[in-house]
């Protein structure tokens, strides 16, 4: 007989695909305009952070990381709960938690 | 700076530039969120106090084969989230999975997701879980009785009959009649996965076979899925989803975890952008004033 077990991700690169079929599906929102974000999408556009700053200086363009979208009509769209959830929409951002909550560090089990 | 149609073109690329913070901020957020202790955990931890020979359970063997026993036939809730993961039914287990799992659910349960890309009639075949909802047809699972109807998509047999693969996506309806209550509408989306394999939402498809049987370009087979998925998620903010594959653990979880990525976006990386450009503005402002 089968048995049931919570879905389990353990390994590095399923987190990573996890994040990018997220960031994906997110995109895909936008360009059909599902939802709206008033912030640049993250995963590219950001984490390279050398090449932008010379692409930017090379091209003049500092406009792709000097928007500041801070306006409290833009935090409250941020934290729609009907886009981002309900339990934690409106809190403040908290400072990732501390590894203490992790007895292995190899896997994740989420369920 | 990388553009999203440079990286598209090459999925693990993309892959190899997410920095390690994002997926440890993932991890964090769900500690915070959906990760608690197991109900398992609790009930035994609770049993070991009463019962010193249970403490014998906690050496790790014998825990792990201890912990699984509650989940025998019933599927497992993921706390915080309004996922519940499953193993697939097989031929043995059907009865158990629809009238436990699905139809005696303390939550009622209305939308399936299976994740696979084999089904068939006899455990003697190669499967990732029974075919309970790619044929339309009835089903005797002892005091219940399932019609399964509007299969939608594309799906192929073996010649015998008893093996069917999807491809694509596969929607399917199926009502749940009971002699003592009252008839349950399940809808169950089947995606096309193997084992071991994430969802592709990337333009490297290597299922051309499917493109074919399909008639779709790669473009709508991708905006297909992501409409899909997006679809799923939005019902998963307001009404439970039973994800299963063969197993329940690795495709189930790599589903439900992109699916929680996708309801904390903001929380995991927004803030993180607007953190880096506060500081960038911040630091620029010092070097100006000096």
């Amino acid at each position: 007989m089968r048995t049931v077990r919570p879905g389990l991700v353990n390994t590095l690169e399923q987190f990573k695909e996890a994040i990018v079929n997220a960031d994906r599906i997110y995109r895909y929102a936008l360009e059909k305009k599902y939802i709206h974000a008033t912030l640049p999408c993250p995963v590219l556009d950001a984490e390279v952070p050398g090449e932008a700053e010379a692409e930017e200086l090379q091209t003049g363009n500092r406009s792709s990381l000097a928007t500041p979208a801070s306006t409290k009509q833009d935090n409250q769209q941020l934290y729609d709960p009907k886009i981002f959830g309900r339990k934690n929409a409106g809190k403040s951002f908290k400072h990732p938690a501390s590894p203490k909550n992790f007895k292995s560090t190899s896997s994740c089990v989420i369920g | 700076m990388l553009h999203r149609e440079d990286v598209d073109n090459s999925s693990e690329h993309y892959i190899e530039q997410i920095p390690l913070r994002f997926v440890t901020k993932v991890i964090a957020v769900a500690a915070e969120t959906f990760v608690e202790g197991n109900i398992y955990n609790k009930q035994i931890k609770e049993q070991a106090k009463k019962d010193p020979s249970l403490k014998e359970c906690f050496r790790e063997d014998e825990y792990l084969s201890k912990r699984d026993e509650p989940f025998l036939n019933n599927a497992t809730r993921i706390p915080g989230t309004n996922f519940i993961a499953s193993a697939g039914p097989d031929a043995h287990s059907l009865e158990t999975f629809f009238m436990d799992t699905v139809y005696n659910s303390v939550i009622p349960i209305h939308q399936v997701v299976a994740l696979g890309s084999c089904t068939a009639y006899r455990d003697s075949d190669y499967q990732d879980f029974h075919d309970y909802c790619l044929s339309e047809r009835h089903i005797n699972c002892g005091q219940l009785d399932v019609t399964i109807r509007e299969v939608d998509g594309k799906v192929s047999r073996t010649i015998s009959g008893h093996q069917a693969s999807p491809h694509g996506i596969i929607h399917s309806q199926l009502i749940i009649n009971s002699p003592s209550q009252s008839k349950q509408t399940l809808n169950v989306t089947v995606f096309q996965l193997n084992d071991n394999t994430p969802i592709n939402l990337s333009k490297n498809t290597d299922d051309d076979r499917d493109l074919h049987l399909l008639k779709k370009t790669q473009k709508e087979l991708l905006n297909d899925r992501k409409e899909a998925l997006w679809q799923l998620y939005q019902k998963s903010l307001t009404q439970p989803i039973l994800v299963h594959c063969a197993s329940g653990v690795g495709r189930t979880g790599h589903f439900i975890l992109t699916m929680e990525i996708l309801k904390h976006y903001s929380r995991i990386f927004l803030m993180t952008i607007l953190t880096m450009s506060l500081m960038k503005f911040i630091s620029c402002f010092k070097i100006c004033e000096l």
